[in-house]
Parts: structure tokens; C-alpha cells; sequence
């Protein structure tokens, strides 16, 4: 595939599929810098990725796959780092957050935030729809598990909400 | 607020995205890369030419000094400074293209990338050049020195050849790959 292709994949990909790319960043990363930092990370791997997608898979389960596990893998910029400032000079502050977020899924993600990184993964590809036969496909795990793990989220969201909602938050 | 309530929440943010492009910081970053990329040109021009200059009027001056008229280094001397010329042609003409990029933020981007192309292809240029005075050198030391003379030039050259296509992979093709990357990602996210 030349590279003029694998660009118009991409441009296109990322047109109609940002939103998938902006929910792992926002539950992955905390600090803008992060945020910034994971973007451009998965967004390369997804480029990368481009070559070997096959046609018989959704372009969304792909981008998930692909940037799940790399978001998996990730680990916050402030640990690296320390091999120099210069790093975070280079920074692109591009992405800033829309002030007129509805604050109970602004409260949402901060739940999911919270839970360990396989866990997060699980609890956002349930929230987008996907069933759990696919999610363990995804995340490498059985489904039996995944509906062990997904019950055990479902009921910490939903204690947290109760938690929160009437304490008046 | 039970589950079905939270997957409605979440289902409404498809409505809407979660993050906006900051314009004004990204365009000072923009505009900090495509000063960056001016200025690796510009160093870079002035260091080889400086260079070639230098080079060339130490032969010559070797030449003068010891009245010995020897036909490589003499081709040597003419050709680097040839090639001082040419680059420093090819300089005035990438400062006379600076101003004919918009002040927009793509315009400044594609500014940026032209100077990291035209980087690129004077440090292969650099490459080519450096082919040239390796042979002329060898050939001339090779004949009038013993031959291990020879051979110390040979490895030096090829040590300086390697530093060179680190210099090219490390700063100036990566640097040139990511900008290219930087756009096609704001041109995407710009639709």
C-alpha cells in the first residue's frame, strides 16, 4: 500500500471515528499533556496499523483494538519524562476539553477513570454496544470473565451514582 | 441514576465531540516549528559553504606555499568550490520562497515542511559531495604515501559517512516525517 493510500485511510478514519480516539485519551489520560501525548501516540499506531486491516472487521471494532491495546500499554508522560524537559516543551496542545460538557458524563468518565486500565477498556466498549462475545475477542480475555468483571462495574457505577446523585452532586 | 440512565448520558455525547482543536496554541507551535526547520537550514547552509570555502583555500594556500601544482587537489579545490557557489545559489533562491507562504496556521505548516524538504535533500546533496572528496582524497594520498595512508583517509570517511546518515535519519528526515504527520492530522481534524 503506498503512502498517499494509507494517508486517505487514515484522514478518512480518523474523520468518522475520532469520537472512539477522544473517549480512550479522556479515560486513559488525565492532564492535557497526556491527553495530548496519547493522542498522537495512537494515532500513529492507527496509521501503522492501516496495512494489515482486513475488510471483514468493522473499521470501529479495528480502532478500538488497535487503540485500546495501545492505550493498554501506555504509560503517562511524567514517568519518561525525567530523560529531559525538552520533551514537554515539544508538547502541541491541540486538543483542549469543550467547556459545555454535560457534567454527569463529565462525572461518568471520572468513574471510569478510576477503575484499573483492563477495566476501563471493558466498561467503554460495553458503554459503545458491544457484546461481551466481541470484548473478550478484543481485550484477550474469556467472556465468562468479561460478564464477571462487567457485572462488578455495573454495580460500582451504580453504587457511585447513588453515592454522589443523592448527596446532591 | 441507574446503568440504562448512564448509557444514555453516554450515548449523548455522540452528539457531540469531546474535544476542540486549540487554535491559538497550536499556532504558536506551528509557527515555533517552522522558525526551528528555518534555522537547521540556515545553520546548515552557512556551516557547507562555510566549510567548502575554508577547505578549498587551505588546498589552494598548501598549493602556493609549497609551489608544488598537484592535479587532485587542485580538481578538489575548484570542484568544493563549485559547490559553494551552487549551494549558496540554492540558499538564495529557498529565502526568496519564506515569504510567499500565507500567516495562517496550514500556511506556516507547509513553510515548515518545505524547509525540512529542502533540508533532506541538501544533506543527501552533502552525501553525494562528500562521495566526491572521499575519491579525490583517496586517489591523491593513495599516490603520492604509503598505502595504509591511504587506508586511514578510507576509514575516515566512511566513520564521517555513517555520522552523516545518522545526522539525515535522526534529525532531518524525522523531523521532516513529522510535520508531514502533523498536517495530515489537522487536515483531518480541520473537516
Amino acid at each position: 500500500m503506498d503512502n498517499k493510500k494509507q494517508s486517505e485511510i487514515f484522514n478518512q478514519w480518523l474523520q468518522q471515528h475520532k469520537g472512539i480516539l477522544f473517549k480512550i485519551i479522556r479515560v486513559y489520560a488525565s492532564t492535557e499533556e497526556d491527553q495530548e501525548d496519547l493522542f498522537q501516540e495512537v494515532s500513529v499506531q492507527l496509521w501503522r496499523s492501516i496495512p494489515s486491516f482486513k475488510a471483514e472487521a468493522k473499521v470501529s471494532t479495528w480502532i478500538y483494538r488497535i487503540t485500546l491495546n495501545h492505550a493498554l500499554k501506555w504509560n503517562k508522560k511524567e514517568k519518561r519524562r525525567s530523560d529531559g524537559i525538552e520533551e514537554a516543551q515539544e508538547q502541541l496542545h491541540v486538543l483542549k476539553q469543550q467547556d459545555e460538557i454535560n457534567p454527569k458524563l463529565d462525572w461518568l468518565y471520572d468513574q471510569i477513570s478510576k477503575l484499573d486500565k483492563v477495566d476501563r477498556s471493558l466498561c467503554l466498549l460495553l458503554f459503545d454496544g458491544y457484546q461481551y462475545q466481541e470484548i473478550a475477542d478484543m481485550i484477550g480475555i474469556s467472556e465468562n470473565y468479561v460478564g464477571v468483571k462487567l457485572n462488578r462495574i455495573k454495580k460500582y457505577l451504580t453504587e457511585q451514582a447513588k453515592m454522589n446523585f443523592e448527596n446532591g452532586l | 441514576m441507574d446503568f440504562n440512565d448512564m448509557k444514555k448520558i453516554w450515548d449523548e455525547q455522540n452528539q457531540q465531540s469531546l474535544y476542540a482543536i486549540n487554535e491559538e496554541a497550536l499556532h504558536n507551535n506551528v509557527i515555533k516549528k517552522k522558525n526551528r526547520a528555518a534555522f537547521i537550514a540556515d545553520r546548515s547552509e552557512v556551516f557547507t559553504i562555510g566549510s567548502l570555502l575554508i577547505s578549498s583555500a587551505v588546498i589552494i594556500a598548501a598549493m602556493i606555499y609549497t609551489t608544488q601544482l598537484r592535479i587532485a587537489p587542485g580538481v578538489l579545490a575548484v570542484f568544493m568550490l563549485i559547490m559553494a557557489g551552487i549551494l549558496y545559489g540554492k540558499r538564495r533562491k529557498r529565502l526568496a520562497w519564506q515569504n510567499t507562504f500565507d500567516r495562517t496556521i496550514m500556511g506556516d505548516l507547509e513553510q515548515a515542511i518545505a524547509n525540512a524538504e529542502y533540508q533532506v535533500q541538501i544533506s543527501k546533496w552533502s552525501k553525494y559531495l562528500l562521495f566526491v572528496v572521499a575519491v579525490v582524497s583517496i586517489v591523491d594520498v593513495y599516490s603520492y604515501t604509503d598505502w595504509w595512508k591511504s587506508l586511514l583517509v578510507l576509514g575516515f570517511f566512511v566513520v564521517v559517512y555513517y555520522l552523516a546518515k545518522w545526522e539525515y535519519r535522526t534529525f532531518y528526515l524525522s523531523q521532516r516525517n513529522n510535520l508531514i504527520r502533523m498536517k495530515e492530522k489537522l487536515s483531518s481534524l480541520d473537516r
